[in-house]
């Protein structure tokens, strides 16, 4: 899970700045894959069970919100399941825009994880979110004034020579 | 062996046997697509929003071996989504660079077997998760860089 932040504010702000934030998170998922596919038996296999716990929670929270959505009901999103889902609680269900890639194999092999990777996604497919801009202000300390001055100096500098030429 | 030939020749897949399923999805990639294709198509119209300070995520969800990691990873030689975003922010970035000011922080963790483990700075310690009031939901102690080129990035990913 790669999470990107990006803050900018606008270069013409005098001693009140608004701070953009947004942050982009693109996530690999653990394999969800049939326990009986893999043959792992004892330790393994309750590996692969712990794995799969927090793809099981995000699948119950995917199915949660699709209810929700389509039966305009108010379910209970069992977020607080697994640490994935508590991390993806705005992703998911809040104030973010959301992608999802359904990657499958053209074996016939894996015609059931293919076809329950299509069902998983479909059921997302459904899923609303409402996203809003993240507007933060900062009000300078007075100790931070000399620096925002000589910021503004050196652009004007710069403007100075760009004028010129 | 053509799945559908096989439907038909035996009952190899149980009760799915000649039952038609059909799906709608906003694309399909077939096995021609590279990694620029499948990023332009799926992440690229998010870089706006994310530089204007909208929230954004990306999933690859599948079985094992069905190519998640190289969606999203890639490889050195083929590098996939993470590096192709970062990029694409940059080249956006450079629009505004006369009225903006911007900075780039990334983080990098793995949840595995419900323990969170930072990958930028590798420690044999698990990360705990923590409600702040102010920032919401925090991994306390992971790691934070400032990042000024994609390649920056590629390095740390591979």
């Amino acid at each position: 899970m790669l999470q990107i932040t990006c803050e900018h504010k606008d270069k013409d702000s005098g001693m009140e700045a608004e701070l953009r934030i947004g942050k982009l998170s693109l996530i690999d998922l653990a394999g969800s894959e049939r326990a009986s596919k893999t043959h792992n038996r004892g330790i393994r296999m309750i590996e692969g069970a712990n794995i799969n716990r927090s793809l099981l929670a995000l699948g119950n929270c995917i199915n949660a919100l699709h209810e929700n959505n389509s039966k305009n009901q108010t379910n209970y999103i069992p977020y607080r399941d697994s640490k994935l889902t508590r991390l993806l609680k705005d992703s998911l269900g809040g104030n973010c825009r959301t992608v999802m890639i359904a990657n499958i194999s053209p074996s016939s092999a894996c015609f059931e994880d293919t076809h329950n990777t299509l069902k998983y996604a479909n059921r997302a497919k459904n899923i609303k979110t409402t996203v809003q801009r993240n507007v933060h202000n900062v009000e300078y300390h007075i100790s931070k004034y000399t620096e925002i001055i000589a910021q503004l100096k050196g652009e004007v500098v710069d403007l100075k020579t760009q004028l010129k030429s | 062996m053509d799945p559908a030939e096989m439907l038909q020749e035996k009952g190899a897949l149980g009760k799915y046997r000649s039952k038609e399923k059909q799906y709608a999805f906003d694309y399909a990639f077939d096995k021609e697509a590279g990694q620029v294709e499948v990023f332009s198509k799926t992440t690229k119209f998010l870089t706006d929003g994310v530089l204007n300070g909208f929230n954004a995520t990306v999933f690859a969800y599948g079985a094992t071996g069905a190519g998640k990691t190289y969606t999203m990873l890639g490889t050195e030689e083929n590098p996939g989504n993470m590096f192709h975003t970062l990029k694409e922010l940059f080249n956006k970035m450079k629009d505004y660079h006369l009225d903006r000011e911007f900075k780039i922080r990334v983080s990098f963790l793995e949840i595995y077997n419900e323990q969170i483990k930072d990958l930028i700075v590798v420690s044999p310690e698990f990360l705990d998760l923590r409600e702040d009031p102010v920032k919401g939901l925090v991994v306390a102690g992971l790691s934070e860089i400032e990042v000024r080129t994609p390649e920056e990035i590629l390095n740390l990913l591979m």
